[in-house]
Order: C-alpha cells, then structure tokens, then sequence
C-alpha cells in the first residue's frame, strides 16, 4: 500500500504544515535568540541595539522581581495542578457510579468552564470578588460573617487565592473527562474479582485504580503543569499582577518588562527562562509517550 | 440496610449538587449580573434574588450612541465591530488549518519514516511552547512589516498554535480508522486517493468536527496575541474588549458583564453542541 502512493504524495501532504510551522514557531523562536542578546529599548527610538551577549539574561536573573516571580509561579504550579488532580480524581471517582444517563448530563454541563475563554473566567471571579458590589461579599454579609464588605482582592493572600481558583475551577473539567474516561476503560472482570476477594473500596482504589490511571495520570501532571506556567489571560485581568508582587508570575513578568517598560531585550530572556521551565516539563512528556508508542 | 443504602444515595445526590453549584454557579451569576439594571448591582447590601431585568447593558454595548451617553472612557467606542472581527479570524484559522492539517495527519497516521518520526517530534514540541516565548519576536516582525492591526497577523498568530494541536487529534482520529476500509475501497475500483477522500473523510467525521471546533474556540478565547497584535486598532476581538472594558476606571458593571456574556456565548453554544465530539477528542490522545 505504501508505494501505491508513494514518496510525492507524503512529501506534498508534509511539506505545508511543516514550512508553516517553520516560519510560526522554529523562526520566531530562532529570533528571539537573537532578539535577546542584543539592547532593544523601544523607548529609545531606534532599532536593534549592540550585542550584549548573556548580558539580558545576567540582568534578567538580578532583576530585584525575578525570584519573587519565580516563587509565586512555583506555588501557583504546585497549588493547581495538586488541586486539579486530587479534586478532579475524588469527582471522577464519583461520577463513575452514577448511571450513564445522569452522568451525560452533567460531563455535558460542566464542559462549560473548560469552554469559556480565559479573560472571561478572570473577569467573572474578578467581580464576584468586588470589593463593593461582588456576590462573594455579599454573601459573607447575608451569612452574618462580615459587616462590611471587604476589599478582597487587595489582599494578596486572598488575591493569591483566587487566580488559584480560577485555574482550578477552569481545568478540573478535562480533569475530571480524562480521570473518567481512564475509569472506565478499567475491565469489569478485574473489578469483579477485586469484590468478590472481599478488597474494601479503598483497596479497590489503591491496588487496581490508581496503577490504571497513572499513564493519563502522568499526562495530565505534565499537560497540566505547562498549562500553570503559562497562565497569563486570568492574571492579566484579574490581579495585573498584583497587590503588590503577589501574582506576579514569570509570564507577567515577560509581559511587563517587554510591553510596559519596553525592554525587548531583557522581555525575551524572561520568555526564554520560561520557556526553558516549559522544555524540561515537555522533554519528560515527549519522552513518557515515546514509550507509550513503543 | 436500607437505611445505609438510602444514605448513600443522598450523600451522592448532595455532592452532585455541590459540584454543579460549583461549576454552574459563578457563570450563572454573571449572566444574571449582565441582564441587571446597574443600579440594582450598585446597591448593598447585595439583593441575591434580583426583581429587575433589562437589556439595556447589551443594548449599550452594541449601540454606540448610548454607549457615547454613559460617558465610558477609552475602549468603548472600538466594540461595534468586535464580534465580526472575531469570529472572521476564528473561521480563517479554523479553515486553513484544517486545510493544511488533513493530509499531513494523514501520512502522519499512516506512514513511519525516520524524517516522519523527526517531523512528528518537531510538531510535538510545538505544542508544548509557551506563547510569551514567541510574542516578543511576532510583534517585532509584524510591526515591521506592518501588519500590526492586520488580522492576517493574527490569524497566522493563532494558527501557531492551533495547527500543531489539529495535527494531533486529526492523526489520532485517523490511526484509528482501520487500513482495510481503505483497501476495499481500491478493490471496489477507487484510486487510493479517492479512497482517502470518499471513504476516510467521511468516516473521521468526528474527528473533523472535533478539530474544527477546538480551532475555532481556541481562536476565539485567544487573549495575548489578539492584545498584542491589534493595538489601538478597530480590529479588536471580542476577547480584548471584554478585558479592556474591565480595566477602565468609572466602570459600569452592566456593560462589563454584558461584554463578558457576549465574548462567552459563541464558545459555550459550541461546546455544548459539540460536547461529545469534544470530549472524545480530548480525552483521545490521553487515555490509551
């Protein structure tokens, strides 16, 4: 069958999206290098500067915010993805014993937070966080917790908070369709076995469910993880970054240090930090479904 | 007996509800905040159970005169043609894409060759970039060549992105189609290639429309590009707007919300729709 249609075919089938992806992502990315070893202030009203070498990246590292950033995108990581997981995992587990009917219904309802874009989950939370007018105070208020409303997202442990919960909330749906689905797929017989052996429910969970998930279980930690560090849309309108360097993390900074204080040069070697964090997490996923493949 | 049984169910019943609250509420309570006259949201303590609705704060976005009226500062006046802009980008990318996607997937599904494998790794890692890594260098090359406030420049922006992820679901969907459909359709007397077409195509149906659809909603919830790439220019998409509608100080909470909805309703009309196809496609390359 392979030589009915033979080496044109595959060529001409190939070339296209692999001369488009060149020219989007290898090219950028290749410039950007270049990009990021030279002074490029736009403020400064010329083009590409000197060579600086590593110098971008030397003042990126001891920019006073970096490490700040850095934390704050650490915990935000770990936070989310710990949540996503243990949270979508006890939710598929529920799901699973419910009838197929029940269950279409809400996996077809809860696609919803997965499906909304990015800027409108910030911008809800932001204003059921109001600081005057929010659901959130209103409903401490009617509860009889506070007397008056309180100004939330000032706060930065609570802002903190929230942007956690604006991932979580948002992520826990494909969570919760792969956990369920990877629930699924496990054959009765073994189950079956399982019960008639007399394994309480928990054994059933440690010894039989959880060995079968890990595969979607490792996809979803690193998918997941990539996905936490890149968070950008949420931040961008809930908290810009903010109160104080609460939320600042390594995108908004990227974007900050580019886009508001036009540094280009220094913007790149942040993107690139990131990226590098980006790499080493999509290096183990490459290498994780090589394996699978093989 | 009965009574644990009993208890148990109620218990499975409360948690259900719990997490539908949970997942539904907060968009429930922005789009009731959206259909609210603004003053009913301004007063406190806060009325959980509104009397009044209105659609006027929709009436206001869409309508320049009033919302000229209101006194918004800045972006309000670059919304009428938001919608169109963005769902124009979002058919583009869809169609391209998929256009340029299908047969590569395709070989990709069918074939193996150490240059495929290479081309597959390349693609792979692809997916994994991170979008600041790329936005510096896209907004210098565009702003060079101009583009900048040219939805091209976003289109091609958001295909960055898309492509590799069409790529993938659509190689999924078609390694799952077994060979032999496509060689009883030679033997029928199709050339390979109209076998591909005739036969293939139809049956990855659902693959296509899951790829379709996560292309256009990805386009269409995309933020940073379509900030970066429109500037101050009237090709905003609904995205943009929406956060730059937040962002303005002397806010009116009705239209905010009220651009929240509108930028929400095209990707969840969709998802429900599609759900299944979605969650097929999603769940596809995950589970094994």
């Amino acid at each position: 069958m392979i030589e009915k249609l033979g080496r044109k075919f595959v060529i001409a089938s190939v070339v296209p999206i692999m001369v488009v992806i060149f020219c989007l992502m290898v090219g950028p990315i290749l410039y950007a290098v270049y990009v990021s070893s030279h002074y490029w202030n736009l403020t400064i009203p010329s083009s590409l500067g000197h060579f600086r070498g590593l110098g971008n990246f030397r003042d990126a590292i001891n920019n006073p915010i970096f490490f700040t950033s850095l934390r704050v995108t650490l915990v935000f990581t770990i936070l989310t993805v710990s949540f996503e997981l243990i949270i979508g995992m006890c939710i598929a587990l529920l799901l699973s014993t419910l009838g197929r009917k029940t269950e279409n219904i809400i996996l077809g309802l809860i696609i919803i937070p997965w499906a909304i874009p990015n800027v409108v989950n910030g911008l809800m939370w932001k204003w059921i966080f109001n600081p005057y007018y929010g659901v959130f105070n209103g409903l401490l208020n009617f509860l009889g917790l506070i007397e008056e409303y309180l100004p939330l997202l000032s706060n930065p442990l609570i802002a903190f908070g929230a942007i956690v919960n604006a991932q979580v909330w948002k992520q826990l749906p494909l969570i919760i369709f792969i956990l369920l689905a990877g629930l699924k797929s496990i054959p009765e017989d073994i189950l079956e076995a399982a019960t008639v052996e007399g394994a309480s429910p928990f054994r059933e969970f440690t010894a039989i469910m959880l060995p079968w998930l890990r595969p979607p279980l490792l996809v979803l930690l690193i998918l997941q993880t990539m996905e936490s560090i890149r968070t950008f849309d949420t931040i961008w309108v809930m908290t810009g970054g903010g109160p104080g360097t609460s939320t600042y993390v390594i995108s908004w900074l990227t974007y900050s240090t580019a886009f508001r204080e036009f540094d280009l040069g220094e913007g790149t070697a942040f993107s690139f930090i990131l990226t590098l964090l980006t790499l080493v997490f999509a290096f183990i996923y490459i290498k994780f479904l090589k394996i699978q493949i093989d | 007996m009965k009574k644990i049984k009993a208890g148990k169910k109620i218990a499975k019943a409360l948690f259900v509800a719990i997490i539908l609250i949970y997942f539904l509420g907060p968009i429930f309570w922005l789009l009731l905040s959206s259909i609210q006259p603004e003053e009913d949201m301004r007063t406190v303590p806060l009325k959980l159970i509104p009397k009044n609705f209105t659609l006027n704060n929709f009436r206001a976005f869409f309508n320049k005169t009033l919302r000229d009226q209101m006194h918004l500062p800045g972006v309000a006046s670059e919304v009428n043609s938001s919608l169109l802009n963005s769902t124009i980008i979002a058919l583009f990318v869809t169609i391209s894409n998929l256009a340029i996607a299908i047969p590569a997937a395709y070989t990709f599904a069918r074939f193996s060759s150490k240059s495929l494998s290479l081309c597959y790794i390349v693609l792979l890692v692809c997916r994994t970039v991170p979008a600041v890594a790329i936005v510096i260098p896209f907004y210098i090359i565009f702003r060079a060549i101009g583009l900048v406030g040219n939805m091209s420049s976003v289109i091609l922006a958001h295909s960055a992105f898309t492509l590799p992820f069409v790529l993938w679901i659509l190689q999924g969907f078609f390694a799952g189609i077994p060979v032999e459909i496509e060689e009883s359709a030679v033997l029928d007397g199709c050339s390979r290639f109209g076998a591909i077409v005739r036969v293939v195509l139809p049956v990855s149906a659902p693959g296509l429309i899951s790829a379709a659809v996560f292309a256009f909603m990805f386009s269409w919830n995309e933020f940073f590009f379509s900030l970066i790439l429109t500037g101050a220019t009237s090709i905003k998409t609904v995205t943009v707007v929406a956060a730059l509608f937040s962002s303005d100080i002397m806010l009116k909470y009705g239209i905010m919300n009220a651009a929240s909805i509108v930028a929400v309703i095209p990707p969840v009309v969709l998802a429900l729709i599609f759900s299944s196809y979605l969650r097929k496609g999603l769940t596809t390359g995950a589970v094994r």
